[in-house]
């Protein structure tokens, strides 16, 4: 509840223009936000790009927050916009060769750090990023379809068939998996 | 209901076989928050940076606005028709501009989605 208190006070004050504020704000969230653009991405840079560009728009933008959402509500919306830009505009061939290497990386990474590369993370990183996007903030970050569709500025609609095309992949990857492991 | 009921199906089964992952991912790749001087002097020096390109922007503004001002008040000098035909021919430019704009951003989105 204090720190509630506490958050809430500093958002007032970040509003207001205070730096001490904000760049507390900020520094609150930064590893939580690495976290995501590093789950929406699997590639580290990218997430780190994507972690300070959302840090940048955050400080240019912080006059218009309203507080109608929790502030990290509002950070993973601007993470969640840039990446949909910055992966508009790279090319799509170049794009799927740059994912394949930054999962291997990040396979490589994760073995370091976990000693193991589990099979459900090399289903999520198959994904398209877009289902991807509307998995992961539906089913591990609990935000609803509406609240996705504001997010990822598109229709409800789109959240809905995003959901479910992303949730027919990851059972049939992981069901082919079992499946393997079985016989 | 019966969607409901899918949904929680759907959440479950998330839960189950990719959520523990995730958050096991998530505690690997936790980063140690950092001091708060270098977010400090981060944020500071891009408000200033933000600060200095809003008065550049400003006297651009100021800038083209003056010579567009003179430049009509030289035509309506010359000519006052003249200075209509052109009025008219922005308008009628800027309305066509943000027609094809509008239609263009919308099939953008739609192929996007």
């Amino acid at each position: 509840m204090h720190a509630v208190t506490d958050e809430t006070r500093l958002i007032q004050q970040a509003v207001k223009g205070d730096t001490r504020s904000l760049s507390e704000l900020l520094r609150r969230h930064y590893s939580f936000l690495y976290q995501y653009t590093l789950k929406l991405t699997m590639d580290k840079s990218r997430a780190e790009d994507i972690t300070q560009d959302t840090m940048l728009k955050a400080i240019e933008k912080i006059g218009t927050y309203r507080g109608q959402s929790k502030f990290s509500t509002w950070l993973i919306a601007i993470a969640s916009r840039l990446a949909i830009d910055k992966g508009r505009r790279s090319a799509r061939e170049r794009k799927w060769v740059e994912e394949e290497g930054a999962l291997r990386a990040l396979r490589y990474e994760t073995i370091s750090r976990m000693n193991d590369w589990p099979e459900a993370l090399q289903a999520i990183g198959k994904l398209d990023e877009k289902l991807r996007m509307a998995v992961l903030l539906k089913y591990y970050y609990g935000y609803s379809q509406e609240e996705i569709a504001d997010m990822a500025d598109v229709p409800v609609g789109t959240v809905k068939s995003r959901i479910h095309a992303g949730m027919t992949q990851l059972r049939k990857e992981l069901s082919g998996d079992e499946e393997e492991q079985s016989s | 209901m019966k969607k409901n009921k899918a949904h929680d199906e759907d959440q479950q089964w998330f839960k189950d076989h990719i959520g523990a992952e995730l958050q096991r991912m998530d505690a690997a790749f936790e980063r140690s928050e950092p001091e708060l001087e270098p977010f400090e002097s981060f944020v500071a020096s891009h408000k200033q940076a933000l600060r200095r390109r809003l008065w550049r922007d400003l006297a651009l503004f100021w800038l083209v606005a003056a010579m567009l001002l003179l430049g009509m008040f030289w035509i309506m000098e010359q000519d006052w028709i003249w200075l209509a035909a052109l009025q008219s021919l922005v308008a009628v430019s800027a309305v066509g501009y943000i027609g094809i704009a509008h239609v263009w951003k919308g099939r953008k989105q739609w192929k996007n989605n």
